[in-house]
């Protein structure tokens, strides 16, 4: 029996021989730089503004890194460390607010190979709803 | 293939051109766009502009309280809504009212003696749970009344 078209040895060697594999390797590595570069693109984080009719900030810059550390050590790892959490955000203002949160910036999340997380996704991820109302009582209207 | 691949390379750069355009016309704006006072209300100065009733938040308050069980979340949500500076009004408008320490309600069962009167803190620390109540004293305690 006589082998033919594709079946053929000898002509399919041939076809794969002819494929453009160059150009399919930089289509797949143009693909992947495309893919990185859009993903961190669109992961980065994007810092608030002040808003200059609601008033100066009642924190520093100084003092929002001071307390973006804090926030975050103690809702790293076991625990959410509520009453720290609660003592920093205690009092500041719409644009102490937006300083914290910038100050924050991105950080990575306590649930591995998920996304780096901002301010007030890390504070919806780490508290219940009444722990979340109780902070929002402190700052309203802000997260 | 010269041809071929310059075309590739032009398709390829129009829809990079295009996603990077919609991305930018669908970009979320920064928070706070100017739309009048601070919304946290936690600046020195006092109100963000919208009209205040006292009376009102202290009888959502009652209502959330009168009963035997509290509704604490009621509770919280009117809080995030008063200012230091308008939670002395709301203490005000709550005046004094009977309270039974034992059921934790208006009920009173003799007929004999009439139920002690309490403030709105004294009410807001019997109801509460103590993180709750230590939120609001951390907010109002410059007051002096919690």
């Amino acid at each position: 029996m006589k082998p033919e078209k594709l079946g053929n040895p000898i002509v399919a060697g041939a076809i794969v021989t002819q494929l453009p594999w160059a150009w399919l390797f930089k289509v797949v590595v143009g693909c992947v730089i495309v893919y990185t570069v859009v993903g961190r693109f669109t992961n980065r984080f994007e810092s608030a503004r002040e808003v200059s009719s609601f008033g100066p900030a009642n924190i520093s810059t100084g003092q929002a890194k001071i307390k973006a550390n804090i926030i975050h050590q103690a809702m790293r790892g076991f625990g959410n460390g509520f009453d720290i959490v609660r003592q920093n955000l205690a009092g500041i203002n719409h644009n102490g607010w937006v300083r914290l949160y910038n100050a924050f910036g991105n950080r990575p999340s306590n649930i591995p190979l998920s996304d780096d997380k901002n301010l007030a996704e890390w504070l919806e991820m780490e508290f219940s709803t009444n722990q979340l109302n109780e902070l929002r009582v402190l700052v309203p209207n802000v997260f | 293939m010269k041809q071929d691949e310059q075309k590739t390379i032009k398709i390829v750069a129009t829809i990079g051109a295009v996603l990077l355009l919609g991305y930018f016309i669908r970009r979320r704006p920064d928070s706070g766009s100017g739309y009048g006072d601070d919304p946290t209300e936690n600046n020195s100065q006092n109100g963000n502009g919208v009209v205040f009733n006292p009376k009102i938040a202290a009888e959502k308050l009652y209502d959330a309280m009168k009963e035997m069980g509290t509704d604490e979340n009621a509770i919280m949500q009117v809080f995030q809504t008063v200012s230091v500076g308008n939670f002395v009004k709301v203490f005000n408008a709550f005046k004094l009212r009977s309270y039974n320490d034992q059921l934790g309600n208006q009920y009173n069962f003799n007929p004999f003696i009439s139920l002690p009167t309490r403030s709105l803190s004294y009410w807001l620390k019997k109801e509460l749970s103590s993180s709750s109540f230590e939120t609001l004293r951390i907010k109002y305690q410059s007051t002096n009344l919690i």
